[in-house]
């Protein structure tokens, strides 16, 4: 505990004999607890929690593409600063963030995190397991078959993860039908269980053109749409849900508006149908319209969460917020990039795997710093929380040393940003240096997570 | 210790006339022990809330206790009205008071009205 005993106001001392007659004695509060909006808060266990085993299992998993996608860019890295993006091993990486690290530790969450947000559990548990047993295998199929070139196992795992996916999705709008409210959460969810099965459709498409090749040159075209689909669909979508509940409450924040999450969702939705559209009937003025609606909705994303930050009663941030916070300062970064790669296209190939880099870096350094807030909380929750107000317990974050988050912090930043900016200066020496950074921070989150999940009551 | 709406209820009554105390002849045994009010506070002050990091008293999730003979009810909010930690919480202030001399019955009492912001937390908290 932080706060020491006798630092809280005591109330005067009250007996039942010294009440006054015919009503009980009150020992009054502290202070008179204002009437007051209730800021958007969230939390991260509910009396419907799923088991531990259920998010507990994706975690694992993700970790572990987590640590294979931070050695794959040490290796892929002087391919990556030399901007050949297409080639199989920075595709293959590329899906070991997203997919692996990113979607993983999203569906893992999300059964952890629905039960708080909508009121109502998963609707199958039964089927989240099945959905894990089916992605799991065909994500590191996929990846094995495309690094080695081997597509029937290339497709035999798109085949697996697409239909684990899409039970996901049925498995997130079966429980988002249940859900007694719609808030900017519920569509926020819906949205992206839609997109998902879009970038799913997408990449369905792009794997079989690499056996057959019925794309021709507009295989670059699909490619970009399914990662924008992906990225700004899929994942900002949850990101802009999710945080919009838990950075106020992780934050203390108080105060502050939530329009520029209205927003955000709002311009993310329309940008993503335009990339949609753009897909089928393609011009530079309906790109550029929907890139400037993308942009808008992921600064809408940033200006909401500033305000939260600003508006913060708790003055100290942990390792996971000061991740949140420097991923978030990446993905403005990313935004700068983006009209230099959309103006330039394939032409320069260095722009777009930088912008790619930095985009994907942002969001997966979000992630990592979910990881902090979310794994020792469940692990306290489960380990520690019984033993309340029979002895003292840790708080969450003594449950890990911040100096080693924040040295992973620095280090993550530094790699991605090295490895963006030796892409774009085509500093083919400079990359592997600036990825094994990235690895180093990698391995440290991994390691801490690993000792958390360790924790136990003394 | 237990935790029974009904025991509170019973000793509330009894204070308010509709049941005599000598109607119930465990109340003259109970009378005489007397509850510290300020110990309550204190063992309430040793619940905490995880993720903040600070006690339930000093964040201000604490709105009322009243103290009845020998029971306790203690009116508290959680920080979101999805019920995060309301099971840890609310069986840590069992736990809690459960260990304060003659407190034989605690009911706690979960509100969402007023709804708690972080504004209610005490100044000078960290």
């Amino acid at each position: 505990m932080s706060a020491e005993p006798h630092s809280v106001p005591r109330p005067p001392r009250r007996t039942v004999a010294a009440s006054p007659a015919g009503s009980p004695a009150a020992a009054p509060r502290p202070a008179a607890p204002p009437a007051a909006p209730f800021p958007a808060g969230g939390g991260l266990v509910s009396k419907s929690a799923p088991p531990l085993r259920l998010p507990g299992e994706h975690f694992a998993a993700a970790l572990g593409f987590w640590l294979l996608g931070a050695l794959g860019l040490v290796w892929a890295a002087p391919q990556i600063a030399q901007g050949a993006f297409p080639l199989p091993r920075v595709v293959a990486i590329t899906h070991l963030f997203t997919l692996g690290w990113i979607t993983t530790t999203i569906q893992g969450a999300l059964y952890q995190f629905l039960p708080v947000a909508l009121q109502v559990p998963v609707r199958s548990e039964r089927l989240a397991h099945l959905t894990y047993g089916l992605y799991v295998p065909g994500v590191l199929l996929f990846v094995g078959g495309m690094l080695v070139g081997l597509h029937p196992v290339l497709l035999a795992g798109a085949a697996l993860f697409g239909t684990a996916l899409l039970l996901f999705a049925g498995n997130l709008v079966a429980t988002l039908r249940r859900a007694p409210e719609r808030n900017l959460t519920w569509w926020a969810l819906a949205a992206a269980a839609l997109f998902l099965v879009t970038t799913v459709a997408l990449g369905v498409t792009l794997a079989g053109n690499l056996r057959w090749n019925y794309l021709g040159g507009h295989r670059f075209l699909t490619l970009a749409v399914h990662l924008h689909v992906a990225l700004a669909g899929w994942v900002m979508m949850v990101i802009v849900g999710v945080a919009h509940r838990l950075l106020p409450m992780f934050l203390l924040s108080h105060g502050a508006s939530d329009r520029p999450s209205k927003v955000s969702l709002a311009l993310l939705a329309v940008g993503v149908v335009l990339l949609l559209a753009l897909e089928h009937a393609y011009s530079p003025a309906l790109a550029w319209t929907a890139a400037a609606v993308l942009g808008a909705g992921a600064l809408c994303f940033v200006a909401q969460a500033a305000l939260f930050f600003e508006h913060r009663k708790k003055p100290a941030l942990d390792p996971g917020l000061r991740l949140a916070g420097v991923a978030i300062a990446l993905l403005v970064v990313a935004l700068v990039l983006a009209p230099f790669f959309l103006a330039h296209g394939l032409a320069a190939p260095r722009i777009a795997t930088a912008y790619v880099l930095t985009m994907v870096g942002a969001l997966s350094l979000f992630v990592a710093g979910l990881y902090y807030k979310i794994l020792p909380f469940l692990i306290w929750y489960h380990q520690f929380g019984p033993l309340v107000g029979k002895r003292p317990v840790p708080r969450v974050v003594d449950l890990y040393a911040a100096r080693p988050g924040n040295a992973a912090l620095v280090l993550l930043a530094a790699g991605v940003l090295g490895l963006a900016a030796a892409t774009l200066a085509g500093a083919t020496l400079a990359a592997r240096p600036a990825a094994a950074l990235f690895a180093v921070g990698a391995v440290i989150v991994a390691a801490q997570m690993f000792t958390i999940s360790r924790r136990r009551p003394e | 210790m237990t935790s029974n709406s009904d025991d509170f209820l019973r000793a509330a009554a009894r204070l308010d006339g509709v049941e005599t105390p000598a109607a119930t002849p465990a109340t003259s045994a109970a009378e005489e022990v007397e509850i510290d009010g300020d110990l309550v506070w204190e063992a309430l002050s040793t619940v905490i809330d995880p993720e903040i990091g600070l006690d339930i008293v000093t964040l201000g999730l604490v709105y009322e206790v009243e103290l009845i003979e020998n029971a306790v009810r203690v009116t508290f909010s959680l920080t979101t009205p999805g019920c995060p930690m309301e099971e840890a919480i609310t069986n840590g202030i069992l736990n809690a008071l459960s260990a304060v001399p003659g407190v034989e019955n605690v009911l706690p009492n979960l509100v969402w009205e007023p709804r708690w912001h972080p504004g209610m937390v005490q100044e000078g908290a960290w």
